[in-house]
């Protein structure tokens, strides 16, 4: 449903040495999934989903590559038919989304601004939808007259969601929606999330830094590490199957709670610096399987039996005939 | 030798006075005729180079605690002993002598630290300022503090400003300033919270580092049960200000016995749950947190006179509503809990 082909997203700087905070990702969001992006902060996770969402300004910004939804490519589109098509074919809900709200209008009004935008329905139609969507994320529709101050953060957030959802789009890009809130909130929220994503058969973006978190919610995981996608797999089979090894890094620095002894394990080193570009794997100064190729050539990223993979480790043929 | 069995060992060398004690600490916050109780009758103890975590959920009353011990709030009643100290009646300026001795870790260091300042002056000037240091003894000290924190090489670093250094860097300043005059006592506030996965543990285990070299006390707010799981010696379950739930750490994490501990340990995003999915997800079996806003009004009268948990309780009583439980059971695990 949606394509994502050769996406390069380049921040300007004044002086003149650019940021490629996305380089070259390719990816596919099919119909009815639930796709996870993970990354640490600054691996350009976030810009990614700007970029999809058209979201990210031209003047400031180098944009390439092409974004295609429903067969019609985001980045040809004039601001006029952009418009149109958020809300009802995508929507997005940001991570200080809950503060996004207009403070001096009631909740229902912000639903019910977005619908006047797009369709022309009854007061009493919309309000019947705003009802529908608020009970659908779990909150009493009788909270559609506060204001939003009057809400917990987590009550906003699923505002924020039942928002999203409000002209049925076909995708929704969550970016880190619950990392403001705590544990507890945010476990209700995520099992909330995979219900509805399981009844209405519509796609979730889920950009988060947790790869625990995502694990447990999405089918499929893409592991990103400066800019690139690593790792591209099924979530059910990571876990046993990782082969990249930041995602193994990754995954090493979760335990479970459940375990006999725990101890933490982190990553050394820092991400690099992505100023004036990345000459080979980026992952190469942090990586323990390091080997010399790795710092002049970047690897792309291939079939493996699962999934995806872009590390050199799993393409001795080429090496060797290097 | 892992962590938790130094950790074991230590707790066998101290047979000390402890360093900090809270005793009935109640701090009620009224404004306006309407008052939260965001600390009611809190007991614990820190023995002398140990590490107590305060868990809970945000507006559990943790980072009330870490005010009242820093000195920053008052409580309503009780008292708080730091040695000869009675904290809750200092007056200001023997809370600038007492600060020596008591710092504190924020948890955002990216706020936390004075944009102006470069990486040397942050640590040299509490050097100066406690301990009365000439410039060339405090800035031989620092060098020496940031070759413990690791922010080397020190000749790099030494100039920097803040925005010039990453998330973990930032937050080993924040540590490397708390204790460079030698404190007793550090209470972390979320120390970690901000950071990403892969540089937690680092931190995580400077901290405990830290202590187990200068025998510093600890005080780690946190959300997280399994950091305080790896750092703690000792684990303080915070609900609406009451305590649910306190003993050994190890105890109290793998067998939580309080409805609530085991709501916040079965909130862990879990990676390993679909591996072993014979373990029961109890988070569906607890009442959903974000309720209506008329039932929030019952609940803080529930507050007042039974268990602050009772609303969200899946195995509520009557008397849960009328009478707050007592802290039950033995040294190394209590609970409050009718149950």
């Amino acid at each position: 449903m949606l394509e994502v082909k050769d996406l390069w997203v380049t921040y300007k700087s004044r002086s003149g040495i650019g940021v490629s905070a996305v380089r070259g990702v390719d990816f596919d969001i099919p119909d009815n999934s639930f796709l996870g992006l993970v990354g640490e902060s600054g691996c350009g996770k976030s810009t990614l989903g700007f970029g999809i969402a058209g979201l990210l300004d031209p003047k400031r910004n180098d944009v390439s590559g092409k974004v295609i939804l429903d067969g019609q490519d985001l980045y040809t589109l004039s601001k006029e038919q952009l418009r149109t098509l958020r809300w009802e074919k995508l929507s997005v809900v940001l991570q200080g989304g809950m503060n996004a709200f207009n403070p001096v209008l009631k909740i229902k009004q912000q639903f019910i601004d977005v619908m006047r935008a797009h369709s022309n329905q009854s007061t009493s139609s919309m309000v019947d939808r705003i009802a529908e969507l608020l009970s659908a994320v779990q909150l009493d529709p009788r909270i559609m007259d506060s204001y939003p101050h009057e809400l917990s953060g987590g009550m906003k957030q699923r505002t924020a969601i039942a928002l999203s959802l409000v002209l049925h789009p076909r995708l929704v890009i969550l970016d880190e929606p619950t990392t403001a809130l705590d544990v507890v909130v945010q476990r209700s929220i995520i099992n909330m999330l995979s219900e509805l994503q399981r009844l209405q058969k519509f796609s979730v973006l889920f950009i988060s830094h947790d790869l625990g978190l995502v694990l447990e919610v999405a089918n499929r995981v893409m592991v990103m590490y400066s800019g690139q996608i690593v790792e591209d797999k099924p979530a059910s089979v990571i876990m046993d199957d990782a082969q990249h090894p930041y995602t193994k890094a990754l995954l090493g620095c979760y335990v479970n709670p459940h375990a006999e002894n725990v101890s933490l394990k982190g990553i050394p080193g820092t991400p690099p610096d992505l100023r004036g570009g990345v000459q080979g794997c980026p992952f190469a100064p942090r990586c323990s399987f390091v080997m010399d190729v790795c710092f002049t050539k970047t690897p792309q990223l291939v079939k493996c039996e699962n999934g995806l993979v872009a590390c050199h480790l799993y393409r001795q043929d080429e090496v060797t005939v290097e | 030798m892992s962590m938790k069995q130094m950790n074991s060992k230590i707790s066998s060398q101290n047979t000390e006075k402890p360093i900090l004690e809270l005793k009935d600490i109640t701090k009620i916050f009224s404004n306006r005729g309407h008052s939260t109780t965001a600390a009611q009758n809190v007991n614990f103890r820190v023995d002398p180079g140990k590490v107590v975590a305060l868990v809970g959920e945000s507006g559990s009353g943790k980072s009330t605690l870490a005010k009242l011990i820093t000195g920053i709030e008052r409580p309503t009643s009780g008292s708080i002993n730091f040695g000869e100290w009675a904290v809750e009646s200092l007056r200001s300026r023997n809370l600038r002598e007492y600060r020596k001795h008591v710092q504190m870790i924020f948890q955002d260091p990216f706020a936390s630290l004075n944009p102006h300042n470069t990486v040397l002056y942050t640590i040299v000037r509490p050097l100066r300022k406690h301990l009365g240091l000439s410039k060339q003894d405090a800035r031989n000290r620092a060098i020496h503090i940031m070759e413990t924190v690791r922010l080397t090489p020190v000749e790099q670093f030494m100039d920097k400003k803040p925005h010039q250094m990453s998330g973990g860097q930032r937050q080993r300043l924040v540590i490397a300033r708390a204790i460079a005059c030698e404190p007793e006592l550090v209470v972390a506030d979320e120390p970690v919270s901000m950071l990403d996965v892969s540089i937690r543990a680092d931190v995580l285990y400077l901290i405990d580092e830290l202590r187990r070299t200068q025998n510093m006390s600890v005080i780690y707010i946190t959300h997280d049960m399994l950091s305080a799981r790896v750092l703690a010696d000792e684990v303080v379950v915070l609900y609406r200000g009451h305590v649910v739930e306190q003993g050994r750490s190890d105890e109290v994490i793998k067998h939580p016995t309080h409805p609530y501990t085991q709501l916040l340990f079965s909130s862990i995003p879990n990676p390993y749950r679909h591996k072993n999915k014979e373990s029961v997800d109890t988070g569906q079996k607890f009442a959903e947190f974000d309720v209506p806003i008329e039932m929030k009004v019952a609940q803080d009268m529930v507050s007042n006179s039974g268990c602050p948990f009772a609303s969200r309780c899946p195995f509520v009583m009557d008397k849960c509503l009328q009478t707050m439980p007592p802290l039950t059971g033995n040294q190394d695990h209590l609970t409050a809990c009718y149950r």
